[in-house]
């Protein structure tokens, strides 16, 4: 049943964006991107956003523009955001500068104990992982789980070996704000030098990248 | 020469502005809206909501229903995204100034070309809806 749903919610969103691409000229664009823009990507948000259209400050039109301005944070090219407190499992305060722009690759992977989808991602994120790891890959795992007990167990269930760490915020999360995480897994994949250089990297995906860096 | 030069520079730049803004979509521009119509037996009143697109909505006004009809008038922000109805009963517009007259025993609308065709992809989103609700009842 849950395929369904899933093929039923990707056929309406692709019915609203049809009718987004015929009707960019007028209001009705703005009402359909209220309810598809979470679905939709940087580019796809970016090419149907025009901000010549008369509708543009229409109040329809706020949650898609605030989450291109989210999304536009992670595009490739630009520096990975050091602005966030983040706590390891012990309690202790780091930044990403810790371990970004430090000479590694370094994969932020956005997970949390209670989503699905991250258990059934995160054992491919394992084995690549212990493939590139002497290679000078570093995976950094942020939760957005809201408890520390939560989270914990979360660790130690997923079994992940690489470093840990959350703002404990849940939903609330800055990074994930900063970065415009709406859904999870999400990952930033950094350079030795600290910049983005790809979004989003699940399955045979990941593993293709690293091999085309460490070949 | 160059006060006339300076002259037409500053009636074209007004003409620019004026231009721009009657294209551009402003908070302040209102609009009248004109909205009758029928209903089933049974139906008493007809609200109208400023609604918030796939959140909540917001009562704007009422009117009573006699013999089985209503209308409702009024003032809003241009290209308000406003919804008539009654309970489940209710269609989304946008405020384009242009009347609207909705039949809700035969369910078809009379409308602006902009708001008959919002009407007829509302109408396609119910089969989305529909096999949602299907879905999750089974």
């Amino acid at each position: 049943m849950e395929q369904q749903i899933a093929a039923n919610q990707e056929a309406s969103n692709e019915h609203a964006r049809a009718i987004i691409r015929d009707n960019l000229d007028n209001v009705i664009a703005a009402y359909y991107l209220d309810g598809v823009n979470d679905f939709m990507d940087y580019e796809g948000l970016k090419s149907t956003i025009d901000s010549t259209a008369y509708y543009y400050n229409h109040p329809l039109l706020n949650t898609t523009k605030a989450r291109l301005k989210m999304l536009s944070s992670r595009q490739i090219g630009n520096t990975f955001c050091d602005d966030v407190i983040l706590l390891s499992p012990d309690g202790k305060k780091h930044r990403l500068s810790e371990w970004c722009g430090q000479g590694k690759y370094v994969l932020i992977d956005f997970w949390a104990s209670w989503c699905r989808p991250c258990r059934m991602e995160m054992p491919n994120v394992i084995n690549n992982y212990e493939r590139f790891r002497d290679n000078g890959f570093e995976v950094l795992a942020v939760s957005i789980d809201d408890k520390m007990d939560a989270w914990k167990s979360g660790i130690k269930s997923f079994g992940t070996p690489f470093i840990q760490l959350s703002e404990l915020q849940g939903r609330k999360s800055r990074l994930c704000a900063i970065y415009g995480i709406s859904t999870i897994p999400a990952n930033l994949l950094i350079d030795p030098q600290g910049k983005i250089i790809a979004a989003d990297l699940r399955e045979r995906t990941l593993t293709k990248k690293l091999e085309s860096i460490f070949k | 020469m160059r006060k006339l030069l300076l002259t037409l520079q500053y009636y074209l730049c007004l003409l620019v502005a004026l231009l721009t803004a009657s294209l551009s979509y402003a908070q302040n521009d209102t609009k009248a809206f004109k909205v009758s119509g029928n209903v089933p037996d049974g139906i008493s009143k007809i609200y109208i909501y400023k609604s918030n697109g796939l959140s909540a909505r917001e009562m704007l006004d009422s009117t009573a229903v006699a013999d089985g009809r209503f209308a409702i008038s009024g003032k809003r922000p241009a290209y308000d995204l406003l919804s008539i109805g009654s309970g489940s009963m209710s269609i989304q517009f946008f405020n384009d100034g242009e009347p609207l007259t909705m039949d809700f025993v035969n369910d078809s609308l009379s409308a602006s070309p902009l708001n008959e065709k919002f009407y007829s992809y509302n109408k396609e989103d119910d089969r989305f809806s529909d096999e949602f609700y299907r879905l999750y009842i089974s």
